[in-house]
């Protein structure tokens, strides 16, 4: 599934999905703190499973739907983008969630938009800037994608990985497991990130998806009832 | 060979505000929709009405429509009168539920019907449109069982899909849709479902700000039920409740004191004088 790579697209998809590249998400554990503080996730395991569930049943059929609606679009694409980054916003039901996903993508478009010639990605920024548009991190990713004539199956799976890379990251740190372990988790997770790609690529646009209750949940508790907390999400 | 709808069931409710009482200003209903128990519901003049389905359920391959408008200043409780069955597909025939809800500005409208109960083999597209004008209120609530547990019948069904969209005026405040099909995915898991079996959500459409309530909202939940239940607010105003449980009665139990808690506290809405199961 995955198509082969011209040698300036590994490159620029490797500097994007760095987990090094300046957008914030080091910052982030989209409930996955809340998840260890309470002893639910504990082991290489269950850090494994919340990672694999989040990204399959969220990440995957919602924001990498997206992605790929926005990085597909024609002529037609700031429509496209506009009624997505309405439905983003009314779809990310948990406060942190949300702003994670607005915060990630405007400084993702804000550094990218320095470092490359990104036409429709600058004018998302402007748009986010105007405060005309909300500013997601899919749809960011989308539209560099596009900009840069990405090809989208290694895309998509560059930033799965990106999202897998910085939750074991973040599992490391706070459960914590030693850095090798944390390395074959990854190499685990591959599977799971080949799978959530295929999806992605046969899922209706129309479709968008997303159900993970117990990971909506974290957030709400994260952001309200937790008293210590190490990550913004 | 695809067949046509088994029943083609409907029901249209207008409701209006008569002198300060709530009243069915017209109904129109095919079978197997019906209505039955109007009666008051907070002493204060809003009305309570329950849904009935004779047939117990919504069998495969029927289509179902419910339309609901309230106009300016009326306000009704609106449930079930059983649980929502959802009967095999044998057939391989989707059954489908529609359901829209309007609510004009100073109206208020409470959706809380019982659970949805998806049998083995069923597969069931529900979807859920409502619209609400600024100074409305609509609570709507969603409990989804994961099978008839009593036969230990559990994400048995082979699809279920639902879609909520909420408008508040021209504005999408509120866009939900999920896809759940057992037979590939497990959903027990943690961020999903957390060892749990039963998901609740209840959806608050409001222009009235509560979201500064909501973090001393969730702590005092949170004291009290543990954390499988959160409010969280949302970008457009509003609210979205999400709750899980071991049980229906657990489930349903939560979803009525989160919903008290929102209408009286948050709303300031005469307190409900009616049934409720695990109130």
């Amino acid at each position: 599934m995955l198509m082969m790579l011209s040698d300036e697209a590994l490159l620029r998809l490797l500097q994007l999905t760095d987990t090094a590249f300046p957008s914030g998400a080091f910052a982030h554990s989209f409930g996955l703190e809340t998840y260890v503080d309470r002893g639910a996730v504990n082991s290489s395991a269950t850090l494994e499973a919340f990672i694999a569930n989040t990204l399959l049943h969220a990440v995957a059929p919602g924001d990498g739907v997206a992605c790929l609606a926005v990085a597909q679009a024609g002529t037609d694409w700031e429509s496209v983008v506009q009624r997505l980054d309405h439905r983003l916003t009314a779809m990310k039901t948990v406060t942190e969630l949300r702003e994670a996903s607005q915060t990630l993508g405007t400084r993702f478009l804000r550094t990218a938009t320095q470092l490359f010639v990104l036409p429709r990605a600058t004018r998302y920024l402007a748009a986010i800037d105007a405060k005309q548009l909300h500013g997601h991190m899919s749809l960011a990713y989308g539209l560099i994608c596009h900009d840069l004539a990405l090809p989208l199956p290694p895309a998509l799976a560059a930033w799965f990985r990106h999202y897998c890379a910085s939750l074991v990251s973040v599992g490391v740190r706070l459960i914590p497991l030693g850095q090798t372990e944390g390395q074959m988790l990854l190499v685990r997770l591959g599977t799971t990130i080949v799978t959530a790609v295929e999806r992605t690529l046969t899922q209706d646009i129309g479709d968008m998806t997303s159900f993970t209750p117990g990971q909506e949940l974290a957030g709400i508790v994260h952001r309200d009832v937790l008293t210590t907390r190490l990550y913004i999400s | 060979m695809s067949r046509p709808p088994r029943h083609h069931g409907y029901l249209s409710l207008d409701l209006v505000c008569d002198g300060g009482r709530t009243t069915i200003a017209h109904q129109r209903s095919h079978p197997p929709l019906q209505t039955f128990g109007l009666q008051e519901a907070d002493g204060q003049g809003s009305a309570y009405l329950q849904i009935l389905n004779p047939c117990g359920g919504l069998f495969e391959g029927d289509s179902a429509e419910i339309e609901v408008t309230l106009q300016r200043g009326a306000h009704l409780y609106l449930t079930t009168q059983a649980a929502t069955k959802i009967y095999p597909a044998e057939h391989d025939q989707v059954t489908r539920q529609y359901i829209r809800l309007r609510v004009a500005s100073g109206a208020t409208l409470e959706y809380l019907p019982l659970p949805l109960i998806p049998f083995a083999h069923a597969q069931y597209v529900q979807e859920t449109e409502i619209h609400v004008e600024s100074g409305g209120t609509c609570f709507v609530a969603e409990v989804l069982a994961p099978g008839r547990v009593a036969r230990a019948e559990r994400f048995a069904y082979h699809m279920l899909r639902g879609r909520v969209e909420g408008w508040v005026d021209d504005q999408l405040a509120l866009f939900e849709q999920l896809m759940l099909q057992p037979e590939r995915d497990a959903y027990g898991g943690l961020g999903i479902l957390d060892g749990k079996s039963y998901v609740a959500t209840l959806y608050v459409l409001t222009s009235k700000v509560l979201a500064p309530l909501v973090p001393g909202w969730n702590r005092c939940l949170t004291r009290q039920y543990g954390e499988h239940m959160g409010i969280t607010a949302q970008a457009y105003g509003g609210l979205v409740v999400r709750l899980l449980g071991h049980t229906g009665q657990e489930v349903l139990g939560r979803l009525n004191a989160v919903h008290r808690l929102i209408r009286e506290e948050g709303l300031e809405l005469p307190p409900l004088q009616i049934y409720r199961p695990f109130a």
